[in-house]
Protein backbone atom coordinates (compact mmCIF):
# COMPACT_ATOMS: atom_id res chain seq x y z
CA UNK A 1 0.00 0.00 0.00
CA UNK A 2 3.09 2.23 0.83
CA UNK A 3 3.97 1.77 -2.81
CA UNK A 4 0.67 2.65 -3.99
CA UNK A 5 0.75 5.45 -2.03
CA UNK A 6 4.70 6.50 -3.26
CA UNK A 7 3.10 6.08 -7.26
CA UNK A 8 -0.15 8.80 -6.60
CA UNK A 9 2.53 11.61 -5.52
CA UNK A 10 6.15 12.00 -5.83
CA UNK A 11 6.41 13.79 -2.34
CA UNK A 12 6.40 10.32 -0.84
CA UNK A 13 8.91 7.60 -1.09
CA UNK A 14 8.00 4.69 0.08
CA UNK A 15 10.50 1.71 1.04
CA UNK A 16 9.42 -2.20 1.90
CA UNK A 17 12.56 -3.42 4.20
CA UNK A 18 13.22 -7.47 4.80
CA UNK A 19 13.54 -6.87 8.52
CA UNK A 20 15.55 -10.11 8.70
CA UNK A 21 18.15 -8.85 6.62
CA UNK A 22 18.84 -5.47 8.23
CA UNK A 23 19.15 -6.27 11.91
CA UNK A 24 20.28 -3.23 12.82
CA UNK A 25 16.82 -1.47 11.59
CA UNK A 26 15.00 -3.72 13.84
CA UNK A 27 17.15 -2.21 16.67
CA UNK A 28 16.83 1.03 15.92
CA UNK A 29 12.88 1.09 15.52
CA UNK A 30 12.26 -1.45 18.01
CA UNK A 31 10.39 -3.83 16.05
CA UNK A 32 8.43 -6.58 17.31
CA UNK A 33 6.10 -7.70 15.39
CA UNK A 34 5.65 -7.05 11.33
CA UNK A 35 4.55 -5.48 9.11
CA UNK A 36 5.57 -2.71 10.82
CA UNK A 37 5.48 0.99 9.03
CA UNK A 38 7.90 3.92 10.07
CA UNK A 39 6.64 7.20 8.51
CA UNK A 40 8.73 9.85 8.37
CA UNK A 41 10.38 8.90 11.77
CA UNK A 42 7.43 10.14 13.85
CA UNK A 43 4.86 7.97 12.81
CA UNK A 44 5.00 4.18 13.45
CA UNK A 45 1.98 1.59 13.61
CA UNK A 46 2.11 -2.40 13.30
CA UNK A 47 -0.39 -4.63 11.33
CA UNK A 48 -1.73 -4.90 8.10
CA UNK A 49 -4.44 -1.74 8.01
CA UNK A 50 -7.30 -0.65 5.77
CA UNK A 51 -6.67 2.03 3.37
CA UNK A 52 -8.50 4.71 5.22
CA UNK A 53 -6.35 3.90 8.47
CA UNK A 54 -2.70 4.20 6.09
CA UNK A 55 -4.07 7.47 5.04
CA UNK A 56 -4.54 8.74 7.88
CA UNK A 57 -0.78 7.64 9.40
CA UNK A 58 0.80 9.36 6.83
CA UNK A 59 -1.52 12.74 7.10
CA UNK A 60 -0.73 12.44 10.82
CA UNK A 61 2.81 12.64 9.87
CA UNK A 62 2.14 15.80 7.96
CA UNK A 63 1.08 17.66 10.68
CA UNK A 64 3.69 16.81 13.03
CA UNK A 65 6.25 18.35 10.52
CA UNK A 66 4.54 21.67 10.05
CA UNK B 1 18.34 -23.75 -12.13
CA UNK B 2 15.44 -21.28 -12.27
CA UNK B 3 13.98 -20.03 -9.42
CA UNK B 4 11.05 -19.15 -10.60
CA UNK B 5 9.14 -22.38 -11.83
CA UNK B 6 7.94 -23.01 -15.18
CA UNK B 7 4.38 -22.59 -13.74
CA UNK B 8 4.80 -19.07 -12.04
CA UNK B 9 6.66 -18.15 -15.54
CA UNK B 10 3.94 -18.93 -18.08
CA UNK B 11 1.16 -16.55 -15.33
CA UNK B 12 3.30 -13.96 -14.78
CA UNK B 13 4.19 -13.89 -18.98
CA UNK B 14 0.50 -13.95 -19.47
CA UNK B 15 -0.07 -11.21 -16.53
CA UNK B 16 2.58 -8.91 -18.20
CA UNK B 17 0.96 -9.32 -21.77
CA UNK B 18 -2.16 -8.17 -20.70
CA UNK B 19 -1.67 -5.14 -18.27
CA UNK B 20 2.10 -3.45 -19.31
CA UNK B 21 1.99 -0.72 -21.49
CA UNK B 22 5.04 1.36 -20.55
CA UNK B 23 8.28 0.75 -19.92
CA UNK B 24 9.94 -0.11 -16.11
CA UNK B 25 13.05 -0.35 -15.01
CA UNK B 26 14.76 -2.58 -11.95
CA UNK B 27 17.43 -0.17 -10.66
CA UNK B 28 19.34 -2.96 -8.93
CA UNK B 29 21.66 -2.16 -6.28
CA UNK B 30 23.94 -4.53 -5.55
CA UNK B 31 27.69 -5.98 -4.60
CA UNK B 32 30.00 -7.38 -7.00
CA UNK B 33 31.72 -10.36 -6.11
CA UNK B 34 34.93 -10.34 -5.54
CA UNK B 35 37.37 -13.07 -4.35
CA UNK B 36 37.93 -11.43 -0.65
CA UNK B 37 34.55 -11.54 1.07
CA UNK B 38 34.86 -9.48 4.44
CA UNK B 39 32.28 -11.91 6.56
CA UNK B 40 30.29 -8.51 7.94
CA UNK B 41 30.26 -7.10 4.65
CA UNK B 42 28.97 -9.61 2.68
CA UNK B 43 25.61 -8.92 0.95
CA UNK B 44 23.38 -12.37 1.83
CA UNK B 45 20.58 -12.38 -0.96
CA UNK B 46 22.23 -9.73 -3.56
CA UNK B 47 23.31 -13.04 -6.03
CA UNK B 48 19.84 -14.18 -5.33
CA UNK B 49 17.70 -11.07 -5.78
CA UNK B 50 20.16 -10.12 -9.18
CA UNK B 51 18.48 -13.38 -10.29
CA UNK B 52 15.52 -13.29 -9.60
CA UNK B 53 15.02 -10.08 -11.02
CA UNK B 54 16.96 -11.31 -14.22
CA UNK B 55 13.81 -14.04 -14.89
CA UNK B 56 11.03 -11.31 -13.64
CA UNK B 57 12.65 -8.87 -16.70
CA UNK B 58 13.06 -12.29 -19.20
CA UNK B 59 9.92 -12.76 -19.51
CA UNK B 60 8.54 -8.86 -21.21
CA UNK B 61 10.09 -6.65 -23.16
CA UNK B 62 8.81 -3.83 -21.48
CA UNK B 63 11.23 -4.65 -18.10
CA UNK B 64 14.15 -3.79 -17.94
CA UNK B 65 17.14 -4.76 -15.54
CA UNK B 66 19.90 -1.86 -14.31
CA UNK B 67 22.35 -3.05 -12.08
CA UNK B 68 24.87 -0.56 -10.45
CA UNK B 69 27.54 -0.92 -7.76
CA UNK B 70 26.66 -0.02 -4.45
CA UNK B 71 30.50 1.00 -3.67
CA UNK B 72 31.85 1.76 -7.28
CA UNK B 73 28.32 3.68 -8.40
CA UNK B 74 28.26 5.58 -5.48
CA UNK B 75 26.91 8.58 -8.04
CA UNK B 76 24.07 6.63 -8.66
CA UNK B 77 23.74 5.18 -5.04
CA UNK B 78 23.23 9.20 -4.26
CA UNK B 79 20.67 10.11 -7.31
CA UNK B 80 18.45 6.86 -5.96
CA UNK B 81 18.84 7.38 -2.21
CA UNK B 82 19.89 3.97 -1.72
CA UNK B 83 20.91 3.50 2.02
CA UNK B 84 21.40 -0.53 1.50
CA UNK B 85 22.09 -3.52 -0.17
CA UNK B 86 20.17 -5.36 -2.55
CA UNK B 87 18.08 -2.27 -3.35
CA UNK B 88 15.69 -2.55 -6.36
CA UNK B 89 14.01 1.02 -7.85
CA UNK B 90 10.92 0.59 -9.59
CA UNK B 91 11.09 3.14 -11.83
CA UNK B 92 8.21 4.01 -14.55
CA UNK B 93 6.91 6.47 -16.28
CA UNK B 94 5.55 8.41 -13.16
CA UNK B 95 6.58 6.51 -10.24
CA UNK B 96 10.37 6.43 -8.61
CA UNK B 97 9.55 6.39 -5.11
CA UNK B 98 9.33 2.68 -4.82
CA UNK B 99 12.08 0.63 -3.07
CA UNK B 100 12.40 -2.54 -2.39
CA UNK B 101 15.58 -3.47 0.61
CA UNK B 102 16.18 -6.87 0.81
CA UNK B 103 15.13 -9.64 -1.59
CA UNK B 104 11.43 -9.69 -2.25
CA UNK B 105 10.72 -13.73 -1.78
CA UNK B 106 7.64 -15.20 -0.74
CA UNK B 107 4.49 -12.77 -0.14
CA UNK B 108 6.79 -9.67 -0.56
CA UNK B 109 7.27 -10.85 -4.58
CA UNK B 110 3.86 -10.63 -5.56
CA UNK B 111 4.15 -6.97 -4.11
CA UNK B 112 7.21 -7.08 -6.57
CA UNK B 113 4.96 -7.69 -9.39
CA UNK B 114 2.07 -5.39 -8.06
CA UNK B 115 4.84 -2.82 -8.19
CA UNK B 116 5.61 -3.48 -11.44
CA UNK B 117 2.50 -3.54 -13.02
CA UNK B 118 1.82 -0.55 -11.43
CA UNK B 119 4.57 1.73 -12.71
CA UNK B 120 3.92 0.29 -15.54
CA UNK B 121 0.40 1.53 -16.12
CA UNK B 122 0.46 4.35 -13.40
CA UNK B 123 -2.76 3.12 -12.04
CA UNK B 124 -1.90 2.86 -7.98
CA UNK B 125 -5.69 1.20 -8.06
CA UNK B 126 -6.67 3.32 -4.48
CA UNK B 127 -9.29 4.28 -3.44
CA UNK B 128 -10.71 7.66 -5.56
CA UNK B 129 -10.91 9.35 -2.02
CA UNK B 130 -7.52 8.24 -1.36
CA UNK B 131 -6.09 9.40 -4.37
CA UNK B 132 -7.72 12.93 -3.44
CA UNK B 133 -6.45 12.68 0.09
CA UNK B 134 -2.85 12.29 -1.26
CA UNK B 135 -2.57 15.09 -3.37
CA UNK B 136 -2.64 17.11 -0.48
CA UNK B 137 1.23 16.20 0.27
CA UNK B 138 3.02 18.51 -0.22
CA UNK B 139 6.24 17.88 1.60
CA UNK B 140 8.11 15.07 1.20
CA UNK B 141 7.16 12.13 3.17
CA UNK B 142 9.27 8.52 3.63
CA UNK B 143 7.38 5.79 4.47
CA UNK B 144 9.04 2.44 5.32
CA UNK B 145 7.56 -0.71 5.83
CA UNK B 146 9.12 -3.27 7.78
CA UNK B 147 8.23 -7.25 6.65
CA UNK B 148 9.63 -10.45 6.59
CA UNK B 149 9.68 -13.38 4.01
CA UNK B 150 6.70 -15.67 4.59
Amino acid sequence: MAHQMATENPHIRADVIEASEFPHLVQKYRIMGVPKTVVNESVQFEGAVPENRFLMEVMKAQKKKQ
Amino acid sequence: MALLSQEDQNFLRDHFAKSLQADVTLVFFTQHESKLTVPAQQCRYCKETGELLQEVAGLNDHIKVESFDFVKDADKVQEYGVDKIPAVVILGPQSKGVKFYGIPSGYEFSTLIEDIVEAGTGDSHLGAPTKEELKKVAEDTHIQVFVTPT
